[in-house]
C-alpha cells in the first residue's frame, strides 16, 4: 500500500518546483512580490492535500494545477481589477521592438485577467484548449473565445510578426 | 504558428531573477491549511429512492414539534434545512438518494434544486442537470440546463434565475421550479469578461435578477423588463445579495445594505479583504477574512444584520450551514444540529453514522 509522502519529501518537491512554478506565476500576474506569494500559497496548498498524494511524481502537476487555480480566484476579486495599477499601452502603428522587454510584459499587462492567463497556459505552458479549460475552471468555448479575443489585442500591441493574422481565426 | 509568442514567453521567464525558495514557510502555511480545510465530496448513490429513516441515518425525536407531533414536511424543510450525509441527501423528514454526482444544492420556496454531473466540478461539461427535491422527498427532472453558468435562487420564492448568452448580449431566464415552466426572459447587454462563465453570474431577490457585468452589477427586474446598475456596485464580481440585502465587500471592511443603498451593517473586522455569505433568508452574515492561513487576522465572524449582535467562529467549527428559515445548521459528533445561529440554541435533527460525510447546503466550510 503506498506510503504518505513525508515533509522531507516535500521540502525537496518545493526545491525543485520553486523556479518553474515561479516562472509560470510571473508571467501570470507580472509582479514578482505576488508571483512569490502565488507560488509560496500554492506550495502551501500542496502541502495541505500532501496525505493524499500517493505518488511524488504527480505533485509537481498538482501544485501547478494549484497555482492556477489560485491565481484564477484572485482573479475574482473586486479588488484585483479595481486597484492593480493600469498599464495603458496605446496601438502601436509600426512593429515594436521586441529586443526591450517590457513590450511583451506591457502587452500581457494589458490584457485582462482571464485572457493573461489563456495566453501564459496555452503558448508558454502549452496547455491544450481542454486542459486550459480545466486549469481555469472555464468552458473550452471560454478558452477559444478569450484567446481569439487576446491574440487579437497582442497582434495589436506586438505586430503581425509575433502573432500572425491566421492564429486565433480558427479559435484552437 | 504560434513560435514566436511562445519564444518571446520562455526568454521572458528564462530571464527572470527567481528569489529564494523558502519551503519552510510554505511548510508551516500548509500545516496551518489543513487545520481548515473543508471540501465539498460530490455524492453517488445508486438509484433514485426515497428512504424514511433508514439508509444508516437516525432521525431522533426531535423531528417532533412537541415531543409527539411530526412536524409537517415543509416546517421540517423549513426549519432543518438541507444536508447530506452517509449518501443520502437529507430534507425535512425524508431522505433520498440520487443517482448521480450531486455537485450544488439551491434552496427554494418549492423544494431544493440540486445540481448533477459527471463530477463534484458543478461547471464541468454536463454538470448542469437540475431536478427538483420537494419537502416530501419526491424528485423531478428539471428542463433547464445549467453549463458553465451560475443561477440565483431564493428560499422564500419557487424561481430559479440565470443568464446565458442570446444573440450579441446575454438573456436572464426566471423559471419556475415548482411548474417546470419559463417564467420570464430579459435580453440584456454589457461587456462580460471577468469571470470565465459562459454568461454572468447572477443572484436572486424579489422581483430582480442581478447579473454581475465587467463595469456594475444589473437590476434586472424580471417583472417588467426595466433594467439599471445596481448603485454603488463596482461590476466585476458575483454579488452575495439575499432577501432584498446586499453584503458590500469592500478593502477593509463588509457593509451590508438594502438594495437602495441604505447601509444596515458595517463590519471593519476583515483583515485586507473580507469575504461575506448571507443567509438564506438575509438576517444573518458571515465575514471571513479572506486570508491563506488561521492566526494571520480576525476570525470568521457571524452578525446578526439587524440587532448587530455577533460573534467568531472557532477555526474548529463547522461544517455550517443554513436552513430556509436561518437556522444554522452544524454537526456536533455525529450529530446535525439546527441552531439559532447567535445563541447557539440547538436541537439535534439526526445522528450519522459517518460525521466526516456531512455536507451542508448553503454551507459555510471555514476556507
Amino acid at each position: 500500500m503506498p506510503r504518505t509522502p513525508t515533509d522531507g519529501e516535500f521540502t525537496e518537491f518545493a526545491h525543485a518546483s520553486w523556479a518553474s512554478l515561479y516562472r509560470t506565476a510571473y508571467l501570470l500576474l507580472g509582479d514578482a512580490a505576488e508571483a512569490e506569494d502565488l507560488v509560496q500559497t500554492a506550495l502551501a496548498k500542496t502541502y495541505a492535500a500532501w496525505p493524499k498524494v500517493r505518488d511524488v511524481q504527480a505533485a509537481p502537476g498538482y501544485a501547478r494545477t494549484v497555482l492556477v487555480n489560485t491565481a484564477s480566484s484572485w482573479f475574482r476579486r473586486k479588488s484585483w481589477r479595481n486597484e492593480r495599477p493600469t498599464e495603458a499601452v496605446p496601438d502601436v502603428g509600426h512593429e515594436p521592438d521586441l529586443s526591450s522587454r517590457p513590450a511583451l510584459m506591457s502587452a500581457l499587462a494589458a490584457l485582462p485577467p482571464r485572457q493573461r492567463a489563456v495566453i501564459v497556459l496555452r503558448f508558454y505552458e502549452d496547455l491544450s484548449v481542454a486542459q486550459a479549460a480545466s486549469a481555469l475552471d472555464v468552458s473550452e468555448g471560454t478558452v477559444k473565445s478569450q484567446t481569439s479575443d487576446a491574440l487579437a489585442r497582442l497582434r495589436t500591441l506586438l505586430g503581425e510578426a509575433v502573432v500572425p493574422h491566421t492564429l486565433g481565426a480558427t479559435n484552437d | 504558428m504560434t513560435d514566436r509568442l511562445s519564444q518571446l514567453l520562455h526568454d521572458e521567464a528564462d530571464r527572470l531573477d527567481v528569489p529564494p525558495v523558502a519551503a519552510d514557510v510554505a511548510l508551516g502555511r500548509g500545516r496551518g491549511m489543513r487545520r481548515r480545510r473543508r471540501t465539498f465530496t460530490a455524492l453517488a448513490a445508486a438509484a433514485v429512492v426515497v428512504l424514511l429513516g433508514t439508509g444508516g441515518v437516525v432521525v431522533t425525536e426531535a423531528l417532533r414539534d412537541d415531543g409527539t407531533t411530526r412536524l409537517s414536511d415543509a416546517a421540517a424543510y423549513e426549519q432543518h434545512g438541507v444536508w447530506m450525509a452517509d449518501g443520502a441527501l437529507h430534507i425535512g423528514n425524508s431522505s433520498v438518494e440520487i443517482d448521480a454526482k450531486i455537485n450544488a444544492v439551491y434552496y427554494t420556496a418549492a423544494g431544493v434544486v440540486v445540481r448533477t454531473g459527471p463530477t463534484g466540478d458543478h461547471t464541468s461539461p454536463g454538470a448542469g442537470y437540475l431536478s427538483l427535491v420537494r419537502p416530501d422527498g419526491s424528485v423531478s427532472r428539471l428542463s433547464p440546463r445549467l453549463d458553465d453558468v451560475e443561477p440565483g435562487t431564493s428560499p422564500d420564492s419557487p424561481l430559479i434565475a440565470f443568464a446565458r448568452p442570446a444573440g450579441s448580449g446575454f438573456e436572464a431566464v426566471v423559471w419556475d421550479v415548482d411548474t417546470n415552466r419559463k417564467v420570464a426572459a430579459v435580453p440584456f447587454d454589457g461587456a462580460f469578461t471577468w469571470g470565465g462563465w459562459a454568461a454572468p453570474p447572477v443572484s436572486l431577490s424579489g422581483a430582480h435578477v442581478f447579473a454581475s457585468l465587467d463595469h456594475h452589477t444589473l437590476a434586472i427586474n424580471w417583472r417588467t423588463g426595466a433594467i439599471e446598475p445596481l448603485a454603488g456596485s463596482p461590476g466585476s464580481r458575483w454579488e452575495e445579495i439575499a432577501a432584498d440585502s446586499w453584503a458590500d465587500e469592500e478593502s477593509g471592511r463588509v457593509v451590508v445594505r438594502t438594495l437602495d443603498g441604505e447601509p444596515l451593517l458595517t463590519v471593519t473586522e476583515t483583515g485586507d479583504w473580507g469575504e461575506a455569505l448571507l443567509s438564506p433568508d438575509g438576517r444573518y452574515v458571515i465575514v471571513q477574512p479572506e486570508l491563506e492561513l488561521p492566526g494571520d487576522g480576525p476570525p470568521a465572524s457571524l452578525h446578526e444584520i439587524a440587532t448587530g449582535d455577533s460573534r467568531q467562529l472557532a477555526d474548529t467549527e463547522g461544517p455550517w450551514g443554513w436552513t430556509p428559515d436561518g437556522h444554522a445548521l452544524t454537526l456536533s459528533g455525529n450529530e446535525v444540529l439546527s441552531c439559532t445561529a447567535i445563541t447557539q440554541d440547538c436541537t439535534t435533527i439526526a445522528e450519522v453514522d459517518d460525521p466526516s460525510s456531512v455536507r451542508m447546503a448553503d454551507a459555510y466550510y471555514g476556507s
